[in-house]
């Protein structure tokens, strides 16, 4: 096992790649008193654009927990956030709001679809929430489903969709708006093996936007072979950070898979 | 599929305007429409509101008809009454001999007397009923019956001759028009019939002449109720009105608004019925607003993971705040729509009835308001709820 206090650093960011989001001195602490825990010891983390990073560990190792502090959606006890230059310290709730809107897309392990609304319409309210202005909003909600391969399920509700399907629609959305950061939290988590390759193959895609960023908490190893980037965190530091070629992240993928 | 698009911002570079579409709207409506049975319960709670407030206001507004109407049908600027008089259907006689008084005041046009008095009405085929008499000159301006549906105001000047309301028909014991009755032993008969002059102390009021009413009431020839106080054009009402005060000094010299209001302010207020009435509006309210309060939250709880998911997304406050208004105005509306359409048959079926209910267009506009502002306060826990939500809650759904 590799010392929590050491981290495995290969392979540098692309040339010509750009930071979107850095986080540098991350803590999170949790609770108070003697149930107090100390949940990120000290996270230095950059998602450039153009690649698609993993951030892999245990249950319990401050996965989903860094994620929220990347996606304004927590406030790190210490340390800064910046997003396309700017950052979150000192911002309120709604400060912290009004970021995501602007920068941040989110894929959520259970969707998060709206039950009531079609899938063309859960597109529009990302549009709608992130105030986004376009000549044809609905054109571009369906621009964004057709990128994902939904054309045909434009007005279908969620509950008539396959889980693979409804996480194409959580990607579509996270892609309305333009987010220059896409946070996916277990995206395949719920999905069978053919469903999570296309889901990955997908946010492999949208990752080589080079004016996005896309990082996925995930603990599936199938996803490896799809990664340009692997964090590995464990007990609340980052054990790991390394960039595997092609046929490296397959051959990790497969040993796994055994 | 139609969308509600909002034009916004600049025109770019193609020429065609940027536009924003409004999606909360629509959102407000699905997660309303969603849940068919708590959208019945809130709607249920709203129309059981509207009805409630519309007959108890309705009620109230129909009472203050009522009370003011033989004020509001007399034309008088003044109004001579016996001292300590509360209301028009409290009548005491006056002194007598007032109405010279009163013509020799400068600056009075007219003076018309009328006699008003409760009397012992006999029914034709046996039994008494108390009812309230007026007496009036019809030929100069005093107070006439009005709304007549059978007969005439000249017919009533026939010997015995007399106008009653066609709703009093059973409690006078009487069907039609020519009916023969006794009041206080004296033969009358029916020759007028009014349609819609009710009583608020559900005492038949029966008209006749001024001479007709004095005999029948025991009155002399130079005695009367009310006196009722024409203006000449110009003439300056305080002044006028001071000197009938110092002219008459067992006697009081109100306003017609004046007289109107002490009627209304006894009946309502000093007896309390007005008291219930308001009261009975402020229950229909409060059990509106406990009801769409309850079902609003509830469904608020239910979407409690969307909102949460629009937060993450990025969603102000305001505009989740936004989502949940709009849903308690969508159920306004239709709450509303259907709360007014059976208020208004409730009034229509009160119209054969004893009961005065009124629905006027200020009413039904209030009504709106009250029920607008009933769904946005019962809104508020569901915001409350809704502003303490946790988007990171969205990883561990």
């Amino acid at each position: 096992m590799t010392p929590a206090t050491e981290t495995i650093t290969k392979n540098q960011a692309p040339a010509g790649s750009k930071t979107l989001l850095a986080a540098n001195g991350i803590k999170k602490v949790l609770g108070e008193g003697e149930g107090q825990v100390t949940v990120l010891k000290g996270i230095d983390l950059q998602l450039r654009s153009g690649e698609l990073t993993l951030l892999m560990g245990p249950s319990g190792s401050g996965k989903t927990t860094l994620l929220s502090i990347l996606g304004c959606i927590l406030s790190p006890t210490a340390g800064h956030v910046a997003i396309g230059g700017q950052t979150t310290d000192g911002m309120d709730a709604e400060g912290l709001a009004d970021l995501r809107r602007r920068e941040i897309g989110f894929v959520f392990q259970s969707y998060n679809l709206f039950p009531t609304m079609t899938v063309l319409e859960n597109v529009l309210i990302a549009l709608d929430v992130r105030d986004y202005e376009v000549e044809d909003p609905v054109q571009h909600a369906r621009d964004a489903l057709a990128s994902v391969g939904l054309s045909h399920r434009v007005d279908a509700y969620p509950a008539k969709l396959s889980g693979g399907e409804k996480q194409r629609v959580a990607i579509a959305r996270a892609l309305a708006g333009a987010a220059s950061v896409v946070l996916a939290d277990e995206p395949t988590a719920a999905l069978d093996s053919e469903n999570g390759r296309g889901v990955m193959a997908l946010l492999q895609k949208v990752a080589q936007d080079p004016n996005r960023a896309v990082l996925a908490v995930t603990h599936d190893h199938r996803t490896l072979a799809y990664a340009d980037r692997i964090i590995r965190i464990e007990d609340g530091r980052i054990v790991s950070d390394e960039r595997p070629t092609k046929a490296e992240a397959t051959a990790m993928a497969a040993a796994h898979a055994h | 599929m139609h969308e509600d698009r909002d034009i916004k911002g600049s025109a770019p570079a193609s020429g065609k305007p940027k536009r924003r579409i409004k999606m909360a709207p629509k959102l407000a409506y699905r997660n309303l429409f969603h849940d068919r049975t708590s959208l019945f319960v809130t709607l249920i709670g709203i129309v059981f509101s509207v009805v409630l407030v519309a007959v108890q206001c309705g009620l109230y507004l129909g009472s203050e008809r009522t009370i003011a109407a033989m004020q509001d049908h007399s034309d008088g600027d003044l109004w001579v009454v016996a001292v300590g008089t509360k209301s028009f259907d409290d009548p005491a006689f006056l002194g007598g001999r007032e109405k010279y008084a009163v013509l020799a005041t400068p600056g009075v046009a007219s003076a018309n007397e009328l006699v008003v008095g409760f009397a012992n009405w006999r029914k034709p085929k046996g039994g008494t009923t108390a009812v309230l008499m007026i007496g009036s000159n019809h030929t100069s301006g005093g107070l006439a019956p009005w709304d007549i549906v059978e007969g005439s105001v000249q017919a009533i000047a026939a010997p015995g001759g007399v106008a009653v309301e066609q709703s009093y028909f059973k409690d006078l014991g009487i069907t039609d028009i020519g009916a023969p009755a006794e009041i206080n032993n004296t033969k009358v008969t029916v020759h007028a019939v009014t349609k819609g002059i009710r009583s608020f102390t559900t005492l038949p009021y029966v008209f006749t002449t001024l001479p007709r009413a004095r005999a029948l009431l025991d009155a002399n020839a130079e005695q009367s109720t009310y006196i009722l106080v024409k203006l000449q054009p110009g003439a300056d009402l305080e002044t006028v009105r001071k000197n009938l005060s110092s002219r008459l000094t067992n006697a009081e010299i109100l306003t017609h608004d004046e007289f109107r209001q002490r009627g209304l302010d006894y009946w309502l207020f000093e007896t309390g019925a007005g008291a219930a009435l308001i009261a009975g509006a402020i229950l229909g309210l409060i059990v509106g607003i406990v009801i769409v309060t309850q079902t609003l939250y509830a469904s608020t709880k239910d979407h409690l993971n969307e909102f949460a998911t629009l937060r993450a997304l990025g969603a102000s406050a305001g505009y989740i705040h936004k989502v949940i208004l709009y849903q308690a105005l969508l159920s306004a509306v239709i709450g509303y729509a259907a709360g007014i359409t059976l208020s208004v048959l409730v009034v229509a079926a009160s119209q054969s009835t004893t009961l005065n209910i009124v629905m006027t267009p200020k009413l039904a506009i209030g009504l709106f308001v009250i029920t607008v502002g009933m769904c946005v306060f019962a809104a508020l826990s569901a915001i409350f709820k809704v502003t303490r939500i946790d988007p990171a809650g969205v990883f561990s759904r």
